[in-house]
């Protein structure tokens, strides 16, 4: 079994990468698309002023 | 001479740094007359391995963004730092770890069960969570390790100069692309593309000494515009923070937040907002000192907000 | 004295115990006191063991 990986994907905001397994005529058996990244806005905002919040989540994606 | 060599990688960031390089609007063409990319994931197809096949050192110049959150960011890091002649930590995350470093206010732990248990969108009952290594049929996936703290590029490599701001601002980008391509590089270590002054110094509006009885959130005040941010009783970060973002918030009655870093010599922001923001209370007491500043609603959240992994105490208990 | 309040504020968001941080005046004439605050503080760090992080969420989990 063949195995292509793209790594990173790229022209996109953040980060991905994608594993794709092809059988021996060189079809596509399985993809998988993976995302390597993980900040944690859903738990770093907790404890902050509702007020600053719109300046801190404009950073989860400045693209 | 041949053409330059540039690459820009963003790490754990949010791909702001990366349009703040766009944003020199048509003076990428101008760029393009005297560098190649080699390598930028947001604007152009490099692969890491294309990355991997350079030779040490063939990079001129690397553009560094985002923080390091797991072991890809130290990797690529590392990757980069073998490859490139000169390392340049670009932007508040790759230098303190900006807002991605607000994640040190909190542990793995809960940031993962945030996100992968609680969080009202997801659905995942059997509680599985990303897997370092993952078997499936066709064979072996892996992810990276996500870690404890965020860290800062020059906690995982040696950094040569360090670009302030969330994000640099377009002209100081441009003018630091002018003297890298000039070849007249400053000293190893130097923060580039910004000033060695504070905010405050270079901030117009009108300052009289005036001490603060109460510290206010931004619903109970109608800001004057022309009168300085602390002295209303806004925790405006001026008067610690480097300056060269060209006072973008101050002028739109926002308070700094301090992206661009402390000054030269001083190694925690933070405290030493401490001692700028303690020293305009006006108190006759330490029960009415504690009563005003109580009214900082997040004191370490707000002195610490794009520094904490950078900081003395680099992360929260 | 405002600098240490504001400090304390910080501190206890950041997980640093009240009881590592004191302030206290003692003049060069009070031997007897700074050997006592001395004393007190070291015998109070000790009994809260080795600044460990990782341990507990502390306050600033919730900050």
């Amino acid at each position: 079994m063949k195995r292509v990986t793209i790594d990173p994907i790229t022209r996109l905001e953040g980060h991905g990468r994608i594993e794709i397994f092809l059988d021996d005529a060189g079809a596509v058996e399985n993809c998988y698309f993976q995302i390597p990244e993980l900040r944690g806005f859903e738990k770093f905002c907790e404890g902050r002023p509702a007020e600053e919040v719109p300046q801190i989540v404009s950073r989860i994606c400045g693209v | 001479m041949s053409k330059l060599k540039l690459a820009s990688y963003w790490a754990a960031a949010c791909g702001g740094c990366d349009v703040a390089i766009l944003d020199i609007n048509e003076k990428i063409l101008d760029l393009a007359e005297v560098a190649d990319i080699v390598f930028w994931p947001v604007a152009l197809d490099f692969k890491y391995a294309d990355v991997e096949a350079y030779a040490d050192g063939y990079i001129d110049v690397c553009l560094f963004n985002g923080a390091i959150r797991n072991s890809e960011g130290e990797h690529v890091a590392k990757l980069l730092r073998q490859k490139s002649k000169v390392l340049v930590a670009f932007g508040s995350c790759a230098i303190w770890g900006g807002i991605p470093g607000l994640a040190n206010f909190k542990r793995r732990d809960d940031i993962l069960n945030r996100v992968y248990i609680e969080s009202d969108s997801t659905q995942n009952p059997e509680r599985i969570y990303p897997q370092t290594k993952y078997r499936v049929p066709e064979g072996e996936l892996e992810l990276p390790e996500f870690y404890k703290d965020v860290k800062c590029l020059a906690d995982v490599v040696d950094v040569d100069y360090f670009m302030p701001g969330c994000p640099p601002t377009a002209a100081q980008i441009w003018a630091v692309i002018q003297v890298i391509a000039s070849g007249n590089l400053p000293p190893k270590g130097a923060f580039i593309g910004c000033s060695n002054k504070t905010l405050c110094d270079e901030c117009e509006r009108e300052k009289t000494g005036k001490k603060v009885k109460k510290f206010y959130r931004p619903y109970e005040i109608i800001v004057d515009p022309k009168k300085c941010l602390l002295e209303q009783g806004l925790t405006c970060m001026g008067p610690v923070t480097r300056a060269g973002c060209g006072n973008q918030c101050t002028s739109a009655n926002q308070p700094c937040r301090g992206c661009y870093g402390p000054v030269d010599g001083v190694i925690d922001q933070g405290a030493k907002y401490i001692s700028a923001l303690a020293s305009v209370v006006d108190a006759g007491t330490p029960e009415e000192a504690d009563r005003i500043i109580s009214g900082i609603v997040d004191p370490a959240g707000t002195f610490y907000r794009y520094g904490l992994p950078g900081s003395l105490l680099r992360r929260a208990k | 004295m405002r600098r240490y309040q504001l400090m304390k504020k910080v501190l206890e968001q950041l997980g640093v115990e009240d009881g590592r941080v004191r302030l206290e005046w003692i003049s060069s004439a009070e031997g007897t006191k700074f050997a006592k605050v001395m004393t007190e503080f070291t015998e109070q760090v000790r009994q809260l063991g080795p600044f460990k992080r990782d341990q507990k969420a502390a306050a600033g989990g919730e900050g």
